[in-house]
């Protein structure tokens, strides 16, 4: 009993049933560390002495039953991503040599989000006075004060395929619907529905294949329980920004923890290869069924069942593809779940935020390079009671010019203006590569109209934030006069993106330059 | 055709040169929009050869009798002409109704998925019920949930105890009631886990006490250190340290560390003594309704057939795979299973096998793959047996099927696929039979809240946010109790087959005490709903005054006639306001501050744009003022006398609500918008004008049966509508 040398490492707390002993270095929780096998945990910033207390992960029974939450899991995302049935070979570049790493950047994967807000913006709050790189920020904008260097305005843009062209009222869900896809929709409430594939869907497929999910939609306001959404209009126009096709929108998921469990959920700590290969083959089984049942019945169903069939047909590839890429698994890089959300907050703020969380650790992880994130639903009735504004949202939005309800449209606006820094401070804090995942990233904010009494679609309130790997110089208001087509712009954006195209919804014909 | 569905015609002819009028300066209808509002017209006007192009023949038709040939006498055994629906695939009420109703369990899955797109106001109409690939994912995921339910609750919990000085270890020796580590190092044991789940480890200890710090003991499975401990307890005085781990079925290593040693010869010594270690699980509940579950599963045991019946193993598993496929699938897919896809589940047997996994890992992969096939998500009728645009009646499985959707919103029970396996229920009486059955079935409720909860928008209650400044008095309480009280009217009247009708002024209602003192109603004790027979003289009478229909349609703050008044056209009468032009929204600018909002509504009302339009729905809400925002009565709205009095439809004066709802339960159009609201959430699609002749037989039989609901339920029951599919167009 004289041996007392202490070579052992202590690790840092770890949750229960998580893996890997690794201590590591300091990094920010934020951080994503893409040396292979790194494992990160914001514990391990506290540099411990050999021999000092490790942190106790329980009480004993019997005893207080307040049992210490543990922050962060530290799993490689080789491990969890495997229990995902995911996961993705990426290249290393940070092990190239330093003077390389700049351009290596260039090559690094690039990502684009569509933070949408309802009912429009109180426009004279938000359109810089002066344009150029001086311009200063308005009142609305002014929670961005301390990124205007990673953001542009910009105005005149317009969005012609949301104008009524005869089909009378319905801005809110014809705008909504219109607002990624830029194609005029056919007007009803049930049959025939009929639009555009959204930018963010062209997106997801071009880069498909490359990350476990081809894309991410999130929202906070789910439908309604009852129907009647917008003039005639159904409420699938405006409840969904996301089209993947001309009839099908991509829903929206509203709870975060489902999301989070959509990211990780299937990760059994300590499942053994075999274990995890032998699932995956009966997973694959179980979609071969299916998709042979669904085969042979789309044969004998009519031209419109026939349609539903192939929405199905389309989804149960997509998990194919994803326990295909799940067989490939290899390491990559290491990043850290949160906590698992719980549900719902009650909290608007912290609903926000938490989504918007999800869409920060989904590109740190880069389980998807797309995203997209409707705060509220086209012709939102949410009250903003908690900052002071009760009352309906639509309603106050048709504000007659009273200066009371431009005040009320200003401090929502405001607010969810704050919501969107929130977001862009994550992606500057959060490392990729040599530079922050703002750098790489394109976010696109806007809403279905610009005014929300006049119902406008041109001179629509529009910001494109980060630098989108290189290709943006943000830190600019730009006016682009008052008829150009947004749809340019999203030309840009996927052209930015890597795709080859050249022509978008109903008006886009050319990229947008001098972003 | 009668004199009364002549009259209807007419005054809809009336109403729809109106609506036609609001909206002078609005370009003309598009084509969509053209269809639209001919199936609007068309629906409510059981006439078979309306004028059907352009906008002009429209207001034709409001200005003059149509010219058209005289329509013949409907009779009861007119065929109609069925429209095949789209293929619809369960929505999230469907879904978990039907897992419940299938497997027993109670699991709630489908609350995860997206939610369901509305048309034409319901949420079950199958051009509109889309299918994402975040759907398919939840899909298969929920299968997989489902059937891992079902299996676990074979699985019981279990404690494994382990005496620390029977296991192996790196130091230390046996000492009194447990094993001294007397040095850094552990014991270990491998403890066996029957399922996937969370399991808790509990090690008793205490530590020989010296130095600045307790003794330190660290837990890890299979290499992995979950959990790092400070044991206090000393002196003899054992104590239970746990940590709960999520693990997969299999052995699991767990090994007890001392970590902290401490020893200065003849002066300081610490040491930690381990009673015993336990593994405890799996934790997650498996309630007693669930083995139920597993049994009435599991209907055929391998090892028993195979010694009955002298057969091996390997035969008897293959016969009792069949059989439980069969059987199971037969219920969630609604029909029988081919020969083929019997086979095809076979396979996962084989599986299983090559997986050197036992018969049960066959079973439960069969079952995911029938959960997931789009036999079991969509609701699928093939018409491959007939031509082109030849129309044919539903076999038994398939009219079984759209029955209980109709009425449970859920999969036939075992008696319907009885009647359906026999094709009795293709037989008249059998099938009234039946539909009587289901309505006084439990089951039904579905359809009140399914079906009543959206025509009448009382689901809505859910996404009200009255504003907690305005009305303090709100909470989630009154929410559910107005939902309920609704609800709980209409199942009455459905129970005692009294007139729908009845519900605009019924004589009873259904409070509890939290209602009743919201309503300002005395007497009700308890947070029971309970029957209350409304006193003659009372301010609250019929739908009109259910604080559900108040409450949803009012903005947080403040109450709006336009928006109840929408309601009880749209929902009530089946008349769709166009909706304002752009920019006339919301109260006008140029308002005198210090009117009533009745009056500064009447200024806006000036403005030729908006006056023909709000003629006709405003006074529906005027008539409600006295009602505030989450239904409560008052006199006055900020000091200003509530003048209630209007005209209905620009014809009839009435004095009150109480008048109003008088003249639309005498008003035709009320049941006629019935029928056509069941009959699109019977179908699962807009009307169009094929329907017209079917909902002219529904009124018909609805009207000679009193209105009763159940009149109404058995008319659409019966209907060809209903009964019958059309082979629709190949694709082009």
């Amino acid at each position: 009993m004289t041996n007392h040398s202490r070579t052992a490492p202590e690790t840092a707390g770890q949750k229960s049933g998580t893996q890997s002993p690794k201590a590591v270095p300091a990094a920010t929780p934020a951080n994503v560390h893409p040396h292979k096998d790194s494992i990160l945990n914001s514990d391990s910033n506290e540099k411990r002495p050999p021999g000092h207390p490790s942190r106790k992960t329980d009480v004993p029974e019997p005893g207080t039953n307040k049992r210490r939450q543990v922050r962060n899991l530290g799993i490689s995302r080789r491990t969890f991503l495997k229990g995902a049935g995911v996961s993705m070979a990426l290249p290393f570049l940070e092990a190239m040599a330093p003077g390389m790493v700049r351009a290596q950047d260039q090559l690094r994967p690039k990502r684009f989000m569509a933070f949408f807000v309802p009912n429009g913006i109180h426009m004279p709050g938000w359109t810089p006075a002066s344009t150029g790189s001086n311009f200063e920020l308005s009142p609305i904008l002014s929670p961005l004060s301390g990124l205007r260097s990673e953001i542009s305005v910009l105005s005149g843009l317009s969005n012609v395929a949301a104008t009524p062209q005869g089909d009378g009222p319905g801005d809110h869900a014809r705008g909504t619907s219109c607002f990624l896809t830029c194609a005029h929709p056919v007007k009803t409430e049930g049959a025939n529905i009929s639009i555009g594939p959204s930018v963010d869907q062209l997106l997801a497929a071009h880069l498909s294949g490359q990350t476990t999910l081809p894309s991410l939609e999130l929202g906070c306001e789910g439908g309604g329980s009852t129907g009647g959404c917008d003039s005639g209009y159904s409420c699938a126009y405006s409840r969904n920004i996301s089209w993947r096709s001309a009839t099908t929108p991509a829903a929206k998921e509203v709870n975060p923890r489902s999301v989070f469990d959509r990211l990780f959920a299937g990760f059994v700590p300590g499942e053994s290869q075999e274990t995890l290969a032998r699932k995956l083959r009966y997973k694959q089984s179980i979609l071969d069924f299916v998709l042979s049942d669904a085969q042979s019945l789309s044969n004998r169903l009519g031209q419109k069942d026939r349609m539903k069939m192939d929405e199905y047909l389309t989804g149960v590839r997509e998990l194919e593809q994803r326990i295909e890429l799940a067989g490939q698994a290899d390491e990559g890089p290491s990043c850290q779940p949160f906590e698992r959300p719980s549900g719902v907050p009650n909290q608007l703020q912290e609903h926000v935020r938490l989504m918007l969380d999800l869409v920060v650790l989904a590109y740190q992880c880069d389980m998807t390079r797309v995203a997209t994130f409707m705060l509220g639903n086209g012709g939102s009735n949410r009250s903003y009671g908690f900052i002071g504004v009760p009352g309906a949202h639509h309603e106050i939005s048709h504000h007659q010019n009273d200066p009371a309800k431009h005040a009320q449209l200003q401090t929502i606006g405001t607010w969810e203006v704050e919501q969107l820094a929130y977001f862009l401070d994550r992606l500057a804090q959060t490392q990729d590569g040599s530079g922050s995942l703002l750098d790489q990233s394109m976010v696109l904010f806007s809403s279905e109209i610009a005014d929300g009494n006049s119902h406008g679609h041109f001179d629509l309130p529009v910001l494109l934030a980060g630098r989108g790997g290189g290709t943006l110089q943000p830190g600019r208001h730009i006016e682009f006069g008052n008829d150009m087509p947004i749809a340019n712009l999203y030309l840009a954006i996927m052209q930015n993106m890597g795709m080859d195209i050249q022509a978008f919804g109903d008006d886009g014909d050319a990229a947008l330059t001098g972003l | 055709m009668t004199k009364k569905v002549r009259g209807r015609l007419l005054m809809y002819m009336v109403l729809a040169s109106v609506l036609m009028a609001c909206q002078p300066d609005i370009a003309p209808p598009t084509e969509e929009e053209k269809g639209r509002i001919e199936n609007d017209v068309t629906n409510d006007a059981p006439e078979p050869n309306l004028p059907t192009d352009g906008p002009s023949d429209e207001s034709q038709n409001g200005s003059s009798e149509p010219n058209g040939p005289a329509p013949e006498d409907g009779e009861p055994s007119e065929t109609c002409e069925p429209v095949s629906p789209t293929l619809r695939r369960l929505n999230r009420t469907e879904y978990d109704n039907t897992i419940r109703h299938l497997t027993g369990l109670q699991l709630g899955l489908a609350q995860d998925f997206p939610n369901d797109d509305y048309g034409y106001g319901f949420d079950n109409i199958g051009e509109v019920l889309s299918v994402s690939p975040l759907l398919v994912e939840k899909w298969a995921n929920a299968a997989d949930v489902v059937v891992e339910s079902i299996f676990s609750a074979n699985i019981v919990r279990t404690t494994q105890t382990f005496e620390a000085e029977d296991l192996g270890s790196s130091v230390g020796g046996a000492t009194a009631n447990g094993w001294n580590l007397w040095a850094n190092g552990s014991i270990s044991t491998i403890a066996q886990l029957e399922a996937a789940g969370t399991y808790r480890i509990r090690v008793r200890a205490f530590g020989m006490q010296a130095g600045n710090e307790p003794a330190r003991m660290a837990i890890s499975v299979d290499g992995n250190q979950v959990a790092v401990l400070d044991v206090t307890a000393a002196d003899g005085n054992f104590q239970v340290y746990a940590v709960n781990v999520s693990r997969p079925a299999g052995p699991a290593a767990i090994e007890v560390s001392f970590i902290n040693d401490y020893y200065v010869p003849n002066v300081a010594d610490r040491n930690l003594i381990i009673d015993y270690i336990e593994v405890d699980g799996p934790l997650e509940p498996a309630p007693p309704t669930d083995v139920e579950t597993y049994r009435a599963l599991m209907i055929c045991d391998p090892d028993e057939l195979s010694i009955t019946d002298g057969i091996s193993l390997l035969e008897a598993e293959n016969a009792c795979a069949r059989i439980i496929f069969s059987a199971f699938g037969k219920r969630a897919w609604r029909r029988p299973l081919t020969g083929e896809e019997l086979t095809r589940l076979d396979a996962f047997l084989d599986l299983a096998r090559e997986e050197e996994e036992g018969f049960a890992e066959g079973i439960q992969l069969g079952l995911r793959a029938i959960l997931l096939s789009p036999h079991f998500v969509y609701r699928v009728e093939l018409d491959d047996d007939i031509a082109v645009n030849e129309t044919r009646r539903l076999n038994g499985y398939e009219l079984a099927t759209r029955l209980s959707y109709f009425l449970w919103s859920s999969l036939p029970d075992a008696q319907l696929f009885e009647k359906a396996d026999d094709g009795r229920l293709l037989d008249p009486e059998e099938l009234a039979l039946e539909v009587e059955r289901m309505l006084d079935d439990p089951r039904a409720d579905a359809f009140v809240q399914n079906f009543v909860g959206q025509w009448l928008f009382t689901r809505g209650i859910h996404d009200a946010f009255p504003d907690i400044v305005a009305y303090p008095m709100w909470d989630d309480g009154l929410r559910l109790a107005m939902e309920q009280e609704t609800a709980l009217v209409v199942q009455e009247l459905l129970r005692e087959d009294r007139s729908i009708l009845d519900l605009l002024d019924a004589e009873f209602t259904y409070l509890n005490e939290r209602l009743a003192a919201h309503y300002g109603i005395d007497g009700i004790v308890g947070d029971e709903m309970q029957r209350v027979a409304i006193p003659s003289q009372s301010q609250r009478s019929g739908f009109l005054s259910h604080g559900s229909f108040l409450t949803t349609t009012s903005h947080p703050n403040r109450t709006s006639p336009v928006k109840r008044g929408k309601l009880i056209l749209e929902q009530l009468l089946c008349i769709a306001p166009p909706p304002p032009p752009p920019g006339v929204e919301g109260l006008p600018e140029e308002v005198d501050p210090s009117a009533s909002l009745r009056e500064r509504f009447e200024q806006h009302r000036q403005d030729p744009n908006c006056i023909s339009c709000h003629e006709l729905m405003d006074p529906f809400g005027f008539a409600l003022e006295n009602f505030d925002g989450v239904g409560a009565w008052r006199d006055t709205d900020h000091g200003f006398d509530i003048d209630s009095s209007g005209m209905y439809m620009g014809v009839t004066h009435f004095e009150d609500y109480q008048e109003l709802a008088q003249l639309m339960k005498n008003d035709p159009l009320v049941p006629d918008c019935i029928s056509q609201k069941s009959l699109t959430y019977a179908l699962g699609r807009g009307l169009n004008e094929t329907d017209v002749c079917t909902v002219g037989q529904v009124h018909e039989s609805f009207a000679e049966d009193g209105y009763t609901l159940k009149g109404l339920l058995h008319a659409i029951a019966g209907s060809d509508a209903f009964q019958k599919r059309r082979r629709e167009e190949e694709s082009p």
